[in-house]
């Protein structure tokens, strides 16, 4: 049978094990770490391989989430967790310092997959900085090449990580219909 | 390496005499790190020297060969897939930081491996699948009439399909916005027997109006007409708490009262076969999602598509693809192309979307649909 997956990433914090998780049907696994050096400052722990998580369908299939960890020095992981996956998910913190930089930083890096593929953009903690507005990121991806469904995404919020996931399937396929 | 033993490398690219260094290497300051393997088989990494004549050619060929982790040593700095620069002339220290990485890759490819096939884990508390409809999301008919399909292919019917919202109070909103954002100043609304206050900066409004009053006003023609605005300085507004539940979303307020007003129909002068591109995907989980939006959204951004092609194309009640164009509209969010201004007939049939044709294609869209009900919105 064929396994299907679907990749987050995006910087330290955006979000991705918690977006994991309130998707997953099962308890997900996560190769988390007490944070060293910098990143401690903003949060205590950190996910250093990877997180995973699962979607079960009817008739035993299964849709495998992946998260990349946030840190760059395990960047190496990135090619390995997207094989074959289906699409792209890229959370942002919108308390970075440079979330535009974040953004180019992941789209280059994902540049081929997200070519492959498709790519859905969910802007998280804009209930704590509401600025800059969404209309900055549409503006920076278009430079950038790429044009993608970005939306506001608080990831503890089920509903707003499933509309995220679903416009990325939607993408890939219009004629789909749940 | 299983046993944490030294990891067993093949070598690609070497001459004679850079292979026997590497093996000398290898044996005195990088023994019990890693050997040469004795088998290509039993190989669980490579070492590519990229210093050859046609280090491309190196390359490609190694990858034919080899699908696994790749240290590759070079003088200059090299970024490839799957593989691990380490400079030449090579360090001790150096080397064994990317053996490490790539020890650390090996052991993920079998987490990875061992995720994928083991059996599902215990289901965890099932979070219910599909979403609670929120109120406005079950309201279909306030946000996109009840007009039938056969209406909207009804050439004598045609001017039901189109509205003049300077008839309605959406067009004294916007001309209101238009002029909050030129002076860069709140506008407060009169006439409406309710607060009503455009905060331009902070993208809120502010209004002690409920929700469903609005909605009346908005359905009824000429509401316009006895209601004005002006701007006002912001030290004359009422003091408002950010939690303050009057203060709401500007660009959510906008999208709704276009919903509310179109109700399945599109603004007088909209070509109704001309492509609609997407310019920017509307904020879908922050605003209320009409019927199909998602769905009606991914197609214009990936492929524009007429008013009239879309409904046939994806299979959906054509009000719905109205009322989202409507309300996509009054955010600046999508465009007709090629403005074919004439609301002509029909096309005889629109091109079909692009074919599910082989095995791999349909098994993929069956997977979608499947992925995307467990997801489920309850809004098809
Ligand atoms: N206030 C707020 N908090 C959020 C939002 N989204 C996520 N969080 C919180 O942000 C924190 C960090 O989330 P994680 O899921 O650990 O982030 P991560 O992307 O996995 O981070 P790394 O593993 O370090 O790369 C968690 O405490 C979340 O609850 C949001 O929209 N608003
Ligand atoms: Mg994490």
């Amino acid at each position: 049978m064929a396994h299907y997956k679907l990749i987050f990433t995006g910087p330290v914090g955006a979000g991705k094990t918690t977006a994991i998780s309130t998707l997953s049907d099962v308890p997900i696994v996560s190769t988390e770490a007490r944070a060293s050096d910098h990143v401690a400052e903003r949060k205590p722990r950190t996910t250093v391989a990877m997180d995973y998580g699962l979607l079960r369908l009817d008739g035993n299939e299964r849709v495998h989430l992946y998260g990349t960890p946030g840190q760059e020095r395990f960047d190496f992981m990135w090619d390995i967790l997207t094989e074959g996956g289906l699409g792209l998910i890229l959370l942002l913190d919108n308390t970075r310092p440079d979330p535009f930089e974040d953004l180019r930083h992941f789209v280059e890096a994902f540049r081929d997959f997200i070519k492959e593929t498709h790519l859905a953009v969910g802007v998280t903690r804009m209930d704590e900085a509401p600025l800059p507005g969404l209309d900055s990121y549409n503006e920076h991806l278009s430079k950038l090449g790429f044009a993608a469904p970005i939306f506001e995404v608080d990831a503890r919020s089920r509903r707003d990580v499933a509309i995220l996931v679903q416009s990325l399937l939607y993408m890939l396929d219009p004629g789909a219909r749940g | 390496m299983e046993n944490g033993g030294p990891l067993k490398v093949t070598l690609h690219g070497f001459d004679e005499r850079a292979r026997s260094m590497l093996a000398l290497f290898l044996e005195g300051p990088a023994q019990g790190i890693c050997r040469l393997a004795n088998t290509p088989e039993e190989a669980e990494a490579a070492i590519v020297d990229l210093d050859g004549a046609v280090p491309e050619r190196i390359w490609l060929e190694f990858r034919r060969k080899f699908n696994g982790p790749a240290l590759v040593l070079s003088a200059t700095e090299r970024r490839l897939r799957n593989a691990h620069w380490v400079a030449k002339p090579v360090q001790l220290g150096e080397f064994k930081a990317a053996i490490e990485r790539v020890r650390s890759q090996i052991d993920a490819i079998r987490t990875l491996k061992r995720l994928e096939e083991a059996p599902a884990p215990a289901a965890a508390e099932q979070p219910g699948s599909g979403i609670n409809l929120g109120p406005l999301e079950r309201r279909f008919i306030d946000i996109a009439g009840d007009m039938s399909d056969e209406i909207y292919l009804d050439i004598s019917q045609r001017e039901r399909l189109f509205y003049d919202p300077h008839q309605y109070i959406e067009h004294t909103l916007r001309e209101g916005l238009t002029l909050a954002r030129k002076d860069n100043a709140p506008v407060i609304f009169d006439g409406l027997g309710h607060n009503l206050i455009f905060c331009p900066t902070s993208h809120r409004i502010y209004t002690d109006m409920r929700e469903q009053f609005l909605r009346s006003l908005c359905v009824q023609p000429h509401t316009g007409e006895r209601i004005g605005f002006r701007t006002a300085s912001s030290d004359t507004l009422p003091l408002i708490g950010s939690s303050d539940p009057r203060l709401q979303r500007l660009d959510s307020t906008l999208w709704n009262v276009s919903l509310w007003t179109s109700r399945g129909r599109v603004p007088k002068g909209t070509p109704l076969n001309a492509p609609i591109k997407l310019l920017a995907w509307p904020n879908l989980t922050r605003l209320t999602i009409s019927p199909h939006a998602l769905r009606i959204a991914a197609l214009w951004a990936t492929r524009p598509t007429s008013l009239m092609d879309t409904p046939r194309l994806l299979d959906v009640p054509y009000r719905h693809v109205f009322a989202f164009y409507s309300a996509s509209l009054i955010l600046g969010l999508v465009e007709p192309l090629g403005g074919n201004a004439s609301p002509a007939q029909v096309s005889p049939s629109p091109p079909p979307l692009p074919s599910v044709q082989n095995e791999a294609q349909t098994q993929r869209r069956g997977l979608l649909s499947r992925l995307l009900a467990k997801l489920g919105l309850g809004l098809r």
